[in-house]
């Protein structure tokens, strides 16, 4: 990736967790949660070597260019920051990719998918919302829709999904609506997840030992 | 050709800002699928295929909404199988990915 390998003792910056804990609580294997160590080690210290993701960092890993705005990337971002101190630390970042292991609970991905969409935190999809997000789409593909396109296609969508008609899509409709349409769901599983030892080897076998000497 | 309906937050989920994947690729160009949005109508994208199906030597099949081409060349690693896949957002708005199937990504690639 073009980054230089950090050098800061990340077990002592804060966010750090100990890979038995967080294979503990996710579907990842200690050694997987290792391997996770190293990819996140070389997204967070592209800009600021603190062992901490910045939105910066973030979206450079994301899409080869730091300065590249977009909504969606941001709402990932914000989710993933789970203690909400406008960076991700390791423990959020090993916690919310497990959601997107092949292995991990359905209602886990539908409940993340559904916090993605409620853009102002109401716990509800609302209509704006959703008309917000398409536009939002289109700008970043460079396509425009009349807006009595987009209308309709929103239209569309709220009548499948607001079953109760109320004009948001709370989580309940939600889970019943993408239980229809499952394919809703893809981007919320990375098969790659199930190889990341292969691809991000850990080369400190007793990494505890030599902290503990220190 | 019977097209599978894109509702909104199937075009949403187009977005390469939820797709994570990237994470983990080092190196974009040997991703063996690509996405994109055009505003010809069904038949005109399926017309174009079959062109450019039939200047390489595909086998072209057509079904539920997918094009799937099969090159008749035994490439590096077997014959390449290429299937574009057409959404419908509106009559004049179409997403058409566009997966490798099998063979060799270089020559994927080229075409």
């Amino acid at each position: 990736m073009g980054c230089f390998h950090s050098k800061t003792t990340l077990h002592y910056t804060p966010g750090y967790e100990e890979p038995t804990v967080l294979a503990a609580e996710t579907p990842f294997t200690v050694r997987e949660v290792e391997a996770l160590y190293e990819l996140f080690k070389r997204i967070s210290s592209c800009i600021i070597d603190d062992g901490l993701i910045h939105k910066e960092e973030f979206q450079l890993a994301l899409f080869r260019n730091q300065k590249m705005k977009n909504l969606f990337a941001d709402r990932i971002f914000d989710l993933f920051d789970i203690k909400r101190n406008g960076v991700i630390e390791f423990g959020d970042f090993v916690r919310s990719l497990g959601i997107f292991h092949p292995n991990a609970p359905v209602a886990d991905k539908m409940s993340f998918a559904f916090r993605l969409y409620d853009l102002r935190h109401t716990g509800y999809i609302e209509r704006e919302e959703l008309k917000e997000m398409v536009l939002a789409l289109l700008h970043e593909s460079e396509l425009v829709l009349s807006d009595d396109v987009v209308e309709i296609i929103v239209d569309e969508t709220f009548s499948d999904a607001d079953t109760k008609g109320d004009g948001r899509i709370d989580s309940e409709e939600w889970k019943e609506f993408v239980s229809k349409n499952p394919s809703l769901l893809k981007n919320m599983t990375l098969p790659y997840l199930m190889d990341i030892t292969l691809a991000f080897p850990s080369f400190v076998v007793s990494s505890e030992v030599d902290d503990s000497e220190i | 050709m019977k097209l599978t309906w894109l509702s909104a937050f199937d075009i949403i989920s187009l977005s390469p800002g939820f797709d994570l994947s990237s994470l983990f690729e080092k190196d974009k160009s040997h991703r063996s699928d690509a996405r994109f949005t055009t505003q010809k109508s069904a038949s005109t994208i399926v017309s174009r295929l079959e062109e450019v199906a039939s200047m390489g030597s595909f086998k072209v099949k057509k079904k539920d909404g997918t094009v799937k081409m099969q090159g008749s060349k035994e490439g590096r690693k077997g014959q390449l199988a290429i299937d574009a896949e057409i959404f419908e957002i509106t009559p004049a708005f179409h997403v058409v990915q566009v997966t490798k199937k099998s063979g060799d990504t270089a020559e994927y690639s080229l075409h």
